[in-house]
């Protein structure tokens, strides 16, 4: 079972998104509503793709980008803000706006999945 | 350029004050030359009366000096040895007298036959050539008479001043006392001439006797000028050179001999002229002067207002505005106000930037928080539809969730998006369910966050739609208990259902028990019991979470 970590500070699409991926077949990490949460997680955890929204609050998942980079994990950068707003590693990501249409998040996930399988199988 | 804002010819600084300086000195030109021709008219009165008086005073010189000759004539005529006859005798005294007196004695008999000469050098003395003269001084009889003569010897003029006497013999005989015009010349340096001046003595007959300039080319000729009746006088005339000139005459009343001064115009009047050429300097260098001031001023009134106009133009364009003091303080209050009024300006606009850039970042924000609540209102609609089992019972919870939202929205745009108090909330959450009546709110009314008045509300509705459709609300003598209370930083929120049907089938369930955890458990805390009287949900979260998150 593949699990994703979710990053969003808003109860409600967290709740929203945990059930749907946990419907979808993934195995739920978090939510996270805050990047110390998410990188407690990320250390106890870990996970095979994240799910980031880009403002939490008084701070940005960016250090959560940062660290998931580091270690090759794909994720997927939701944003009610324009790319340009956004430091420069969250603006590169696979993006989706506000509000998120769940089918194509769910076919981003599962494509990123896929491409991490096969340069996996490569190496 | 600068145009120029009235249509009317406008003048400078320079000018205008040009203008009004050559005005200030009109008044004391008009004055200056009133006085001028004043003084002129009063300086050639007195030239003209010093010339008649200086006439005046030479003829009473003239009259001196042909009364002496006269009195010698008549001491002579008297002498007792021509009177005696004793000729000898009398040539010895004359000859002392005619060498002290530097005048010649002559004795003639009535014939003109010379008696005695004192002049002769010897030898038969010659009849006399002037009977008319000899004539004269019979008839007179004792008087003496002054005539003008050539004289024998050198033919040069001399003044005669003849008298007849009578020998005691019962001879008549004429003493004649001659003596030549050198002293009478030297009255012009007994009574000096002004430079420029000149004077002459006419005999009665009218010729010249005595000139004070060139006397050799003058004397022996007659005089143009003719005065009847005597007197003194002024008279204007041209000279021989064709000057006009003015003349004054005094004619001696004893003796006729006339006196007369005169001096062309130009000498005159050279005081006169030099007064004027003086005035006229004065009033130029003056004029001149003020004029020069009047530029300089204006100088130094034109450059602080060219930078006045400089700046204003600066203030105009929105450039800096610099202004250096100049020596005029009005000049300077104005350039001083525009370097404020610049600064005024320059701060005005940065703050309309900053305020543009504020609704710039508010509008961005809106977008942003559009975005959100389209975000929350999709999860809201999914998680409804994916526990509804018709579009009736999907529209219905979708509903009253959307209005449950909107009421918070409602509340945060009232309360211009700050904190809003758990009471507010409350209210506005729960009026569109049963009565007011039937909530019982108590303990502290703390300050929540808008975050926190969005998600609280969305738990309050919640807890509200359950209440109604399964737990105390649904029941008439239903009730709820809301508490609010404070413990050091603790915040915990009860709400307890009182009266309500019996447990199990009031506890919430589906999306809205997940909403409720999920919402709560955010915050802090969470409890959830079942109670025989309905639910108790308890919340007990960091006070300062709910009031800054």
């Amino acid at each position: 079972v593949r699990k994703i970590l979710v990053v969003e500070d808003e109860p409600v699409l967290a709740l929203d998104l945990e059930i749907e991926l946990r419907s979808a077949g993934y195995q739920v990490v978090g939510p996270a509503a805050t990047t110390s949460q998410a990188l407690a997680l990320l250390e106890a955890e870990g996970c095979d793709l994240a799910v980031l929204d880009v403002n939490l609050g008084r701070e940005t998942s960016e250090a959560v980008a940062v660290a998931l980079k580091r270690t090759s994990t794909p994720f997927i950068v939701i944003s009610g803000y324009s790319a340009a707003q956004q430091p420069a590693i969250l603006a590169e990501a696979v993006r989706l706006p506000k509000p998120v249409i769940l089918r194509k998040l769910l076919h981003l996930i599962s494509s990123a999945l896929d491409g991490k399988d096969a340069a996996g199988q490569e190496r | 350029m600068m145009p120029n804002p009235r249509s009317q010819p406008a003048l400078t600084a320079t000018q205008l004050l040009s203008l009004s300086a050559v005005l200030a000195l009109l008044p004391g030109v008009v004055f200056g030359i009133y006085a001028m021709f004043s003084l002129i008219g009063r300086d050639q009165q007195a030239q003209r009366e010093r010339l008649v008086q200086t006439a005046r005073s030479l003829v009473m010189t003239v009259d001196q000096e042909l009364g002496s000759l006269r009195r010698i004539a008549e001491t002579e005529a008297d002498a007792p040895t021509l009177k005696g006859g004793n000729i000898a005798a009398f040539a010895a005294e004359a000859t002392i007298v005619s060498r002290i007196m530097g005048a010649s004695i002559l004795v003639l008999d009535e014939s003109g036959q010379q008696l005695l000469n004192t002049r002769s050098a010897g030898g038969p003395l010659p009849r006399t050539g002037n009977f008319e003269t000899l004539e004269r001084t019979i008839a007179a009889d004792g008087s003496p008479v002054l005539t003008v003569v050539k004289t024998t010897s050198d033919g040069a003029l001399a003044v005669t001043a003849t008298r007849s006497t009578t020998a005691s013999s019962g001879e008549k005989l004429v003493v004649a006392v001659t003596e030549n015009l050198d002293r009478l010349a030297r009255i012009f340096d007994r009574t000096p001439i002004p430079p420029g001046w000149l004077a002459a003595v006419d005999a009665p007959d009218g010729s010249i006797i005595a000139r004070s300039q060139s006397p050799e080319l003058f004397i022996g000729k007659k005089a143009r000028l003719t005065t009847a009746g005597g007197g003194s006088g002024l008279t204007s005339f041209t000279d021989l050179e064709g000057r006009p000139s003015l003349l004054a005459f005094a004619v001696s009343p004893e003796t006729g001999f006339r006196v007369v001064v005169w001096a062309p115009e130009s000498v005159f009047y050279a005081s006169s002229s030099e007064l004027k050429r003086w005035f006229g300097g004065l009033a130029a260098v003056v004029i001149i002067v003020t004029v020069l001031a009047a530029i300089v001023t204006g100088n130094v009134i034109r450059i602080p207002i060219r930078q006045v106009a400089e700046s204003a133009k600066s203030l105009g364009h929105g450039r800096p505005v610099t202004f250096a003091p100049s020596f005029m303080q009005e000049a300077n209050i104005a350039g001083e106000a525009m370097v404020v009024a610049a600064r005024t300006i320059a701060e005005r606009e940065r703050d309309l930037r900053e305020e543009s850039d504020t609704v710039r970042l508010l509008l961005r924000e809106l977008a942003h928080r559009s975005k959100n609540i389209m975000s929350v209102v999709s999860a809201v609609a999914r998680r409804t539809a994916r526990t509804t089992s018709s579009p009736d019972d999907f529209l219905n919870r979708f509903e009253g969730r959307l209005q449950g939202l909107s009421s918070s929205i409602d509340l945060l745009t009232n309360e211009n998006w700050r904190p809003v108090t758990l009471s507010n909330l409350l209210d506005a959450q729960l009026q569109s369910f049963a009565g007011l009546g039937r909530y019982r709110f108590s303990g502290v009314d703390v300050p929540l966050s808008p975050k926190a008045t969005q998600r609280l509300g969305m738990a309050i509705h919640e807890l509200a739609t359950n209440a109604t459709k399964y737990g105390a609300l649904s029941v008439p003598d239903g009730q709820v208990d809301i508490v609010s209370h404070v413990d050091g930083d603790q915040w915990s929120f009860t709400w307890q259902e009182l009266n309500g049907p019996p447990i199990p089938e009031c506890a919430p369930k589906g999306f809205g028990r997940q909403l409720l955890e999920g919402i709560l458990a955010e915050f802090g805390r969470f409890q959830f019991e079942l109670l025989p009287g309905g639910i108790k949900c308890q919340l007990k979260a960091d006070l300062k979470s709910v009031a800054q998150a």
